[in-house]
């Protein structure tokens, strides 16, 4: 048996363990830099707010309906998100983490009674760590989601939701529409729907040819697990990352050129220190800049270039020095810049790089043992710019926009709830 | 009253051995075995980390059984809270510190402060309560003013 394990409105919740006065109020967290909304109690959807409304236009309805707004402390989630999972691993040694809020857990067939079992896991996980979570559970990953919506929409459930029999499946699945379908999503849907397929149960009906007619292998294997055959295997290794990036808004827009180039040395910095720490190198980099669309009577303006690296590689300064050559070839004098981006469109393992042929190896290793003396000095989270390249130059200031952050309750001393 | 002292560890993360044993001729001392037990705290008494928050006291409504403002509580927030117990609850929204009081006769459900100029607080139906975890421990500075 699989079950899925999903936390409900992962952020909103993790922010209501320690504030619970708003359990009940509508609570809205923002997008790394107050952008848009990306997480929404339900109290918050009631009033019309949805996930990705920028936050200009929504805050009047925000504050006319009594929303709490947070800017994301990613940081408290991270650790919150930790906590879960290691209260599901106690019930399950075998889980799957698949994203900050949510695991799969291959659970073992000779639990007797597995509703009871499911519903033991959500009160405890709600218990151990504040966090509500819904629980599907079927015998396929794709059936499991399905069974987990249900478990979130319905309070009958309490929490845990058990597709055991075809009859269970094949009711559920003419509940589903086909958007909600795991691994369908919006780009397949209207595609389905222009053949008439409405719903999860009318894509299982379908013949097995029509299917592999209609959809690559990957189609083919979701179907065959809304039809209960298990076939999408656990990621024993999470599949390697082919690109990484960094972009970002700003609080007002950008005139002045110094300004831009300071945001993209940011960028690609960050994109370095992530291509190091998942052992990656770059092939090529892409910068992009874009002015702000909602200002519809300024000149618009967008572009991108990419930047192709004579030698892979994860070295900071041939980041940056690669990125501010593609920002030279995209950038015009005379716009308002909203938004910058860097983004390492081709990446490879380190340990699969022939380096070329003028490759000066001496000079390689000095620039490696750099590189992990600056990441070794930026580990710690005090100091997280402290050893940066010189053209980032106020490298200490986060140039992010965090309005409305709460603290860090669960990991710093000084930050923890107060109780009277 | 009697005082047993241990050695102490007061990082976690960081643990200082000495004894390295090889230097000197002879046998290698025996107690080079154990250069690297410690009592770590975290490792110690915290049972369920995935559970385990902190707190800070605000406020006297518990002082006279020596909890004072400032002090660190150590919350389990797996534990399910019993007759007795002190626990952070939640009441109508704010967090409070009280024992808990549950009189089985009459199934009622009370809040216990510890200062007589607080009275208890009875929780009924038309609160919003939860016992958000339970205080295992408190941790209070005992020299004036450590800085």
């Amino acid at each position: 048996m699989i079950g899925l394990a999903d936390c409900n409105n992962f952020f909103v919740s993790c922010e209501r363990v320690f504030r619970p006065s708003l359990i009940g109020r509508p609570v809205i967290v923002l997008s790394n830099n107050d952008g848009c909304a990306v997480a929404l109690s339900n109290e918050a959807k009631t009033l019309g707010i949805k996930r990705g409304d920028p936050y200009f236009k929504i805050r009047e309805q925000a504050e006319r309906g009594g929303a709490v707004v947070f800017s994301g402390n990613h940081r408290l989630y991270g650790d919150m998100s930790r906590r879960v999972m290691t209260t599901l691993r106690s019930f399950c040694a075998d889980i799957e983490i698949y994203s900050i809020d949510e695991a799969f857990l291959f659970l073992d067939d000779e639990i007797g009674d597995i509703g009871e079992f499911g519903r033991h896991i959500v009160k405890t996980v709600r218990r151990n760590t504040g966090i509500p979570i819904s629980l599907g559970l079927a015998h396929t990953k794709t059936l499991a989601k399905i069974a987990a919506r249900f478990a979130k929409q319905y309070d009958g459930y309490q929490g845990a939701c058990l597709i055991d029999t075809p009859e269970k499946a094949r009711k559920a699945m003419s509940l589903t529409a086909i958007e909600n379908v795991w691994g369908i999503g919006r780009r397949n849907a209207p595609k389905l729907r222009r053949q008439g397929i409405t719903t999860a149960l009318e894509l299982a009906d379908m013949s097995e040819d029509r299917v592999k007619e209609l959809f690559n292998i990957v189609g083919h294997r979701m179907w065959r697990e809304l039809n209960g055959h298990s076939c999408i295997s656990k990621e024993i290794v999470p599949p390697q990352r082919k690109s990484i990036s960094c972009a970002r808004s700003f609080q007002s827009d950008l005139y002045d050129i110094d300004e831009v180039k300071k945001s993209i040395v940011s960028h690609a910095t960050t994109c370095a220190n992530r291509l190091r720490s998942q052992g990656l190198v770059a092939e090529a980099i892409e910068v992009y800049v874009c002015t702000n669309r909602f200002h519809e009577s300024l000149p618009q303006y967008f572009n991108a270039a990419t930047q192709r690296l004579s030698d892979p590689t994860d070295d900071t300064s041939a980041i940056v020095g690669s990125a501010l050559r593609a920002l030279e070839k995209v950038y015009r004098s005379g716009y308002g810049y909203k938004k910058t981006g860097v983004t390492i469109t081709h990446c490879t393992a380190k340990s699969d790089v022939t380096r070329s042929l003028f490759a000066n190896p001496e000079e390689i290793a000095r620039r490696e043992r750099l590189m992990r003396a600056m990441d070794h000095i930026n580990a710690s989270p005090q100091n997280r710019h402290a050893v940066h390249i010189a053209s980032m130059n106020d490298g200490g200031t986060d140039m992010t926009r965090r309005e409305h952050e709460s603290r860090l309750f669960s990991t710093r001393l000084s930050d923890i709830i107060e109780i009277k | 009253m009697d005082l047993e002292i241990f050695k102490a560890a007061t990082e976690s993360e960081l643990e200082l051995e000495y004894a390295d044993g090889g230097i000197q001729a002879g046998f290698p001392s025996p107690a080079q075995d154990y250069a690297g037990e410690t009592i770590d705290l975290n490792r110690d008494l915290i049972e369920h980390p995935a559970s385990t928050f902190y707190g800070r006291v605000v406020g006297d409504s518990m002082r006279e059984e020596g909890i004072n403002e400032g002090d660190i509580l150590v919350i389990d927030k797996s534990i399910e809270p019993e007759d007795g117990d002190l626990a952070v609850c939640c009441l109508d929204g704010d967090f409070t510190l009280k024992r808990i009081k549950f009189d089985r006769g009459s199934q009622r459900l009370y809040l216990m402060p510890s200062n007589h100029n607080y009275q208890p607080i009875e929780v009924t139906a038309d609160n919003e309560f939860m016992v958000w975890g339970v205080v295992l421990y408190t941790i209070k500075p005992n020299r004036r003013r450590p800085r």
